[in-house]
């Protein structure tokens, strides 16, 4: 089977995945207890107009597969609703939040690759020498301390301590401020939330970066490269590590996830306006049109991700088999 | 139907599963060794809270409030006097609950859907996939606020929430292993001596996929405490009075920095807990997956 048709059905997989997600998180609504007009209606508007209103849109009366249908078809076209505490529409406060989650994850992914892949091919390198071992154990840290926990301790030490300290903090202890009105002032609050959220993401990319590494060094063509006397620097990184970026980029997408993750609590502790910190007002709020919304959204997300990171490395790896 | 010769075996059954352990356990690494002990100590300390634990997690001393690391209370106490260690002790509970009990239920469900899958393949096969698919498309601790905003917080429920995401990396995995194994000469010659389909699956080839089950299954341990932790910071999870880690956490937040002791201790309990399962898993992935064994000299 030819890239093409691997891509087309790889295309094609992504249809049912989503269709379910979105099955799922329709029937979130149906889940709750008690009256859905309740569920989606703040008690200061469930007015005869309002309720009558709600009930015609999302078909009330009528079979379920016929609600879900107006339900998708409205999904389909950016329509998810009103958001039940906030009163603005769904799409709107998604897009909003959008920004300031992409914000972090890009200080984090680049604090990632900063950390995560020097130390990654050091550790290939030197496999099993103390470097190696120090890195693997570094890498463990970073994998198992609690994201939240992190946060609150970088707070309690640069902030608040340093604060005690030096009269100052080094970093304010949360908030955010739009990089357009003062670029300044967003670095200076986006640096430990950003880093913080990477702290878990570079230790998972550096051990992978490492078994990959390990995996393209223990190839023929590097030995072929050594006995034909190139330098040793130049295999590793220009034979070795060009190979191996291939995995490595592909581990990055696939963990995208693990970052979104990471985000709901660190958006949290530092009070940044992303979308982790949406869902969990909506979840407090029990704000069911905007608890849909963020879920089919950002699960949207995670299958493009995906797909897009397959068929790149199915592109770029001319060994793989299309299956 | 039952097959006898296995059970020839059955006499010094008990007898060579410990011997078996012990030997697994001498060739783990150290860290491996050591984590392993870590994980025996946080069990027994679930398990003995009430002999291990100084005082009443929940008994409020007015007069202690907020004092710090001690003599009395080496891990100091939090705005209504109670001792720190006691609730730390206690708190190994909820989440070696959520540990242990809902990544065994994972397991439970995803090993059987997976086999299934990969065992009939076909239409059935395509259907359950493509449901864990669904399930695996949204990022664990999403998932866990939908289920649990929309069915309530508490321990139930997280358990609920943990099992669901967990479950189709179970059925991936194993459905891999049965295609793999399905191909085997023996699983052929079972075949060709008229076994069922099923006890083919439950007797021949699920014993061979577990592995890669057992050592998945210490790195879930790990993300699922973390999972709890998270809810419950968020105050989503296990709710008070019940002590937990992430509870005690999200309670010291606005006793910082003088108080520091609240949020700090609970953190480090997770982490050196979370860090002895992952260290664990990987002496154990190490052990059982020959393409990642790093060489003889690749102790830590």
């Amino acid at each position: 089977m030819g890239y093409a048709n691997y891509a087309l059905k790889r295309v094609l997989l992504t249809i049912p995945v989503l269709l379910g997600v979105s099955i799922g998180v329709f029937l979130l609504v149906k889940l709750t207890p008690g009256d859905p007009v309740n569920t989606l209606l703040p008690p200061n508007q469930r007015t005869p107009a309002r309720i009558a209103q709600l009930e015609a849109r999302l078909g009330l009366g009528q079979p379920l597969y016929v609600q879900y249908w107006r339900w998708l078809v409205h999904a389909v076209q950016g329509d998810l609703g009103r958001s039940y505490a906030l009163q603005r529409p769904v799409t709107e406060l998604i897009l909003e939040r959008l920004w300031p989650t992409a914000q972090l994850s890009l200080v984090a992914i680049l604090t990632a690759l900063l950390i995560a892949i020097p130390t990654g091919v050091l550790s290939a390198v030197y496999k099993d020498t103390w470097v190696d071992h120090a890195n693997r154990f570094v890498a463990f840290f970073g994998i198992s301390v609690p994201a939240f926990w992190l946060g609150i301790m970088v707070i309690m030490v640069f902030s608040l301590f340093w604060g005690n300290w030096f009269g100052d903090g080094l970093i304010p202890a949360g908030g955010y401020v739009k990089p357009s009105q003062s670029l300044l002032d967003w670095a200076h609050r986006v640096i430990a939330p950003g880093i913080t959220l990477g702290v878990g993401y570079s230790a998972l990319t550096a051990r992978l970066t490492r078994s990959a590494m390990v995996e393209v060094l223990n190839e023929e063509y590097i030995e072929t490269a050594r006995s034909k006397g190139v330098r040793e620097s130049v295999v590793v990184l220009l034979h070795g590590f060009r190979n191996a970026l291939i995995p490595i980029v592909t581990v990055l997408g696939i963990h995208i996830g693990f970052l979104f993750n990471g985000s709901i609590v660190v958006e949290q502790v530092f009070q940044w306006p992303g979308i982790g910190r949406l869902l969990y007002q909506s979840v407090l709020n029990k704000d069911l049109p905007l608890i849909q919304g963020i879920i089919l959204f950002v699960a949207g997300v995670f299958v493009f991700a995906n797909l897009t990171v397959d068929l790149l490395y199915a592109y770029l790896d001319p060994r793989i088999k299309y299956d | 139907m039952t097959e006898q010769h296995h059970d020839g075996r059955h006499g010094d059954g008990r007898l060579s599963v410990l011997r078996r352990a012990l030997a697994l356990y001498g060739r783990l690494d150290t860290g491996a060794q050591l984590s392993l002990w870590i994980v025996v100590g946080v069990i027994t300390m679930a398990i003995a809270a009430p002999v291990l634990a100084p005082y009443d997690p929940a008994a409020q001393d007015y007069e202690a409030s907020l004092s710090g690391p001690s003599m009395e209370h080496p891990l100091g106490t939090d705005l209504t006097g109670r001792d720190i260690l006691s609730r730390l002790i206690f708190g190994t509970r909820a989440s070696l609950k959520v540990g242990l009990v809902a990544v065994g239920m994972a397991i439970a469900v995803g090993v059987p859907l997976g086999s299934f899958a990969g065992y009939v393949g076909g239409w059935t096969d395509e259907v359950i996939m493509r449901a864990m698919d669904v399930v695996i498309s949204i990022p664990a601790l999403v998932l866990g606020l939908a289920i649990v905003g929309t069915l309530g917080a508490g321990l139930i429920n997280v358990i609920a929430v943990v099992a669901i995401v967990y479950s189709p990396q179970y059925a991936r995995l194993i459905r891999g292993s049965v295609l793999s194994e399905k191909e085997e000469e023996y699983v052929t010659a079972a075949e060709n001596t008229g076994l069922r389909d099923t006890s083919i699956l439950v007797k021949h080839i699920l014993p061979n996929a577990m592995t890669p089950v057992l050592v998945q299954a210490t790195y879930h341990v790990a993300t699922a405490i973390i999972l709890e932790a998270s809810l419950s910071f968020l105050g989503l999870g296990v709710q008070p009075p019940t002590p937990t880690w992430g509870v005690m956490i999200s309670s010291g937040r606005q006793y910082l920095p003088a108080e520091w002791w609240i949020s700090t201790f609970p953190g480090l309990a997770i982490m050196v807990t979370v860090l002895a399962f992952n260290i664990l898993g990987d002496g154990l992935r190490d052990e059982f997956d020959p393409r990642s064994v790093t060489g003889q000299e690749g102790g830590a």
